[in-house]
């Protein structure tokens, strides 16, 4: 299947390479276990279609860029004319974590985003990558590759939707790569129909100084699963990640985060926020790990709860490894609870119906991490009116 | 003072005397093995039939694909003895017990310790208890205080009612291996209404190379009755590796209130691998209080089921891994199944000289169990940059009208800290000594003085050599 769309868009010889050698490991590697906790709660077969028709995201979604400094191409026009860099770089990220999937991903993708954003950058708008599924029954391999010069500063939303009736699957992996002292503001935003499996594999590699706040903001999916891994590898490296999952009726979310702190004085922080109505459920599974040579870092993990039905359910292993006993700070926290009954009772003493105090405080909950989106943007908007519409359901 | 920076400790209790057997099953874990310890022990065929099919489960289940498999897979369970009998018949009075054994007691401090307040020795020499007093005040109260085969003997009828429900052999492939080969460890019955104000107390010890020690212990209590426990480990030094594989069950009923504390200081030879679990009934207990101080690797998760209306459940353990050949997998698990159920888990480390502690928990909240209140802290604390700290916290939570917190932190003994004490007078070992102290301080200050004193002789033994 890869082979044959690899020919038609004539692929470089190294690539088809690639692809066919991930085709034949795909075919023998079986799925992961169940035993570590990447997958402890949610069975991956899910993410492994039986569907055979592969489809590229929409087009229509595409924002080309043709302003100085910032490169936006269909990731195979970026391969061809940036071959070098990329038969260097191109999957280096990808590990072994999550073989089969990531093998599945590589063999078969067929569209995806290619982003180079250079030191002579001028405009500050954040840029917008749009993946659109518009065919039912259909899988959308993609993959996308997103790389930032020294010292840029450059803000990225990566928005994956589609109709509400879609039934898909879609099985994205995204490279990231921070030059020194690059900043990289990314956003990755889950809006797709509630009958979707999503899957995506992250990775980022950020180079000394280089700082990035990695922002998940998850509404969309029928089962939703998020492998995002952050080296810091060079030294006073940052990553502040976010999330927020807003779960209604019967949706699934399983966030995996991993943070590892290769080099000297890095820093990483984790603010991560579950809320989940009628029988939703949602399981968190961190993992912040410090190198033996990694000294005088500072790691921060929290994950906060809000358990809005009987029937929701959450589930959370914030794991720490730490090898060295050089460090500033090191620590996690979780909690788990249901709205505050004061709070609410504050509200109603205010004037607001019981139901409208719920979703004030809901709204509180989730704000920090909304505020992130770039305001008066048509995303922001379709944001808000996707969260409203959740809230306002049930 | 001055201190030698590499210098290794001599284990403190790492003396063994001759070995002097009436019976050593051979090596390795067969059919015949398994029929010949309850042959040997005269048990009922119920106890014959469960130890066999115990045996089958052992064989069908995999070894744990989570943890410390690298080590794990050391062990190798055809070199190991699986059962030992030190002498035919168990000693009724101190005098009665064989000279030798004695010995090794009379340096543990056994008798002084008895003298001054224990009210039960059991004390668990190779894999039968051999000697057993019980005080009169505790026969007058009908509590009931044997080593496990004794219990079996001779109530068999409340044996048969809780052994193994608490944890089937098919929980784990070690409960399994315990379930087939058990020998020995303590049962206890408290009953309804009686408050046990001494504590009761068991010492256990290898001595034995290769042979793997299989206790089993089950404590009753009835209902508003307290008991208190304690299990206190040492063992000799040897070159090749011990396995050491208990199951611990607990049941505490209606109102009733069980604290069971253990301190492990295993020489470092030796795989610790331990089930432990309790029950709580409506408003009942239950309090763990572990020291994991010795072995090679341990891997051991007290647990207490809430099954009952606000039960309570309490872990306080303390780990310390010491060197690179050192291991401490320890932690605690709490499941919530019944409304207004509290619990709190305070897990406390330190790793140094390579050593490598992990906190491994488990916190869970069935749905319907409404009003739970639960916080779970762990502190580790690390000594040194070749050290490793791991914390492995699940929690999953079926039910909304709940309240949990989880904190966790990794730290090194801060600048601040030091120089303050240091200002004070104090050298800079005894102020990381004093730090320390203080870090262990909310498990030591649960224990009897005895224990307390003894533990802060052990953290000061091992401190030495890492701090000056």
């Amino acid at each position: 299947m890869g082979q044959k769309l690899a020919e038609k868009v004539s692929e470089p010889q190294w690539l088809i390479e690639k692809r066919k050698a991930a085709k034949q490991a795909f075919e023998v590697e079986l799925l992961p276990d169940r035993v570590s906790h990447l997958w402890k709660y949610t069975d991956p077969a899910i993410f492994n279609p039986q569907i055979t028709t592969v489809e590229s995201v929409s087009e229509i979604g595409m924002w080309r860029y043709s302003e100085p400094g910032v490169e936006v191409l269909h990731i195979l026009d970026g391969i061809k004319k940036y071959e070098d860099l990329m038969r260097e770089k191109f999957g280096s990220l990808i590990d072994n974590k999550n073989l089969k999937l990531s093998l599945l991903n590589e063999s078969t993708w067929v569209s995806g985003y290619f982003v180079y954003i250079k030191k002579n950058k001028q405009s500050d708008d954040p840029v917008s990558l749009t993946m659109s599924m518009e065919k039912l029954k259909s899988f959308y391999p993609v993959r996308n590759f997103i790389y930032i010069e020294d010292g840029v500063d450059v803000k990225l939303v990566e928005q994956v939707c589609s109709q509400d009736e879609i039934l898909s699957d879609v099985n994205i992996v995204t490279e990231i790569f921070l030059g020194n002292g690059a900043k990289l503001d990314f956003i990755n935003l889950n809006m797709v129909g509630n009958k979707i499996n999503y899957h995506l594999i992250q990775r980022a590699n950020l180079s000394a100084q280089a700082q990035l706040e990695n922002t998940f903001i998850s509404l969309g999916g029928n089962v939703s699963k998020i492998d995002s891994e952050t080296k810091l590898v060079g030294e006073h490296s940052v990553v502040m990640v976010s999330g927020i999952v807003l779960g209604n009726e019967k949706q699934r979310f399983d966030h995996h985060i991993t943070v590892n702190h290769v080099a000297s004085n890095t820093i990483s922080g984790l603010d991560f926020r579950v809320a989940l109505k009628d029988s939703a459920n949602s399981a968190y599974t961190g993992n912040l790990k410090i190198a033996v040579n990694a000294l005088g870092c500072d790691a921060t993990q929290k994950n906060r709860n809000l358990l809005l039905s009987d029937n929701a359910k959450a589930e959370s292993i914030p794991e720490l490894e730490i090898l060295t006993n050089d460090v500033k700070k090191c620590s996690h926290g979780v909690t788990m609870g249901h709205l505050d009954e004061e709070q609410i009772y504050y509200l109603m003493s205010r004037g607001f119906s019981d139901k409208e105090a719920e979703k004030v405080i809901i709204e509180g909950f989730i704000e920090p991490i909304i505020l992130k989106i770039p305001e008066h943007t048509l995303i922001s908007g379709q944001v808000k009116s996707r969260i409203e519409q959740k809230l306002n359901k049930g | 003072m001055t201190l030698d920076l590499n210098q290794d400790q001599e284990y403190k209790y790492g003396f063994h005397d001759t070995e002097n057997y009436t019976f050593k099953s051979g090596r390795g874990l067969t059919k015949d093995v398994v029929l010949n310890i309850s042959k040997m022990k005269k048990e009922p065929d119920w106890m014959t039939e469960f130890r066999l099919r115990s045996l089958d489960i052992f064989n069908q289940k995999p070894m744990p694909k989570w943890g410390d498999t690298k080590l794990l897979n050391e062990i190798d369970f055809e070199n190991i003895f699986y059962y030992v009998k030190p002498t035919e018949k168990q000693g009724k009075t101190w005098e009665e017990v064989p000279k030798d054994i004695k010995n090794t007691f009379d340096r543990l401090g056994i008798p002084e310790a008895e003298r001054k307040f224990l009210a039960g020795v059991s004390a668990q020499y190779e894999s039968e208890v051999i000697y057993h007093s019980l005080r009169e005040d505790l026969e007058k109260l009908g509590v009931l205080f044997f080593d496990m085969d004794t219990g079996l003997r001779e109530y068999p009828e409340i044996v048969k009612k809780y052994f193994a429900t608490i944890i089937p052999p098919e929980d784990n492939k070690f409960a399994a291996l315990n379930s087939a080969v058990w020998s020995g460890g303590s049962f206890i019955y408290v009953p309804p209404n009686t408050q046990v104000e001494m504590p009761l107390q068991a010492y256990f010890r290898i001595n034995t190379e290769n042979m793997g020690q299989f206790e089993r212990t089950l404590i009753i209590a009835d209902e508003g009755s307290s008991v208190h426990y304690i299990e206190g480990c040492t063992a000799p030094t040897y070159s090749s590796d011990s396995l050491h594989s208990a199951v611990v069950e607990l049941i505490a009923l209606k109102n009733a209130k069980i604290r069971y504390t253990t301190i492990q200081n295993w020489s470092k030879n030796v795989f610790n691998l331990v089930t432990k679990r309790a029950v709580a009934h409506e408003g009942a207990v239950v309090e763990w209080l572990d020291g994991n101080m010795g072995s090679k690797l341990t891997m051991k998760y007290p647990s207490i089921y809430l099954i009952g209306e606000r039960a309570h459940g309490e872990v306080v353990s303390v780990a310390l891994a010491s060197g690179s050949d050192q291991h401490q997998d320890a932690g605690a698990k709490i499941i919530h199944a019944a409304p207004n159920t509290t619990s709190v888990i305070t897990s406390k480390s330190i790793s140094r000289n390579g050593g490598r502690a992990s906190y491994r928990g488990l916190l869970k909240v069935h749905k319907g169990a409404t009003g739970v209140k639960s916080t779970v802290k762990c502190d580790a604390l690390m000594l040194d940059a070749n050290s490793r700290s791991d914390t492995y916290p699940t929690m999953e939570i079926y039910e909304n009208d709940v309240k949990i917190e989880h904190e966790a932190t990794v730290s090194k003994i801060e600048d601040e800290k030091l120089f303050y004490l240091m200002s004070r007078g104090l050298g800079e070992d005894q102020a990381k000594l004093m730090i320390v102290n203080g870090f262990m301080e909310p498990f030591v200050k649960e224990l009897p003085m005895e224990y307390a004193v003894e533990l802060n002789r052990l953290i000061e033994l091992e401190m030495e050599g890492s701090v000056g």
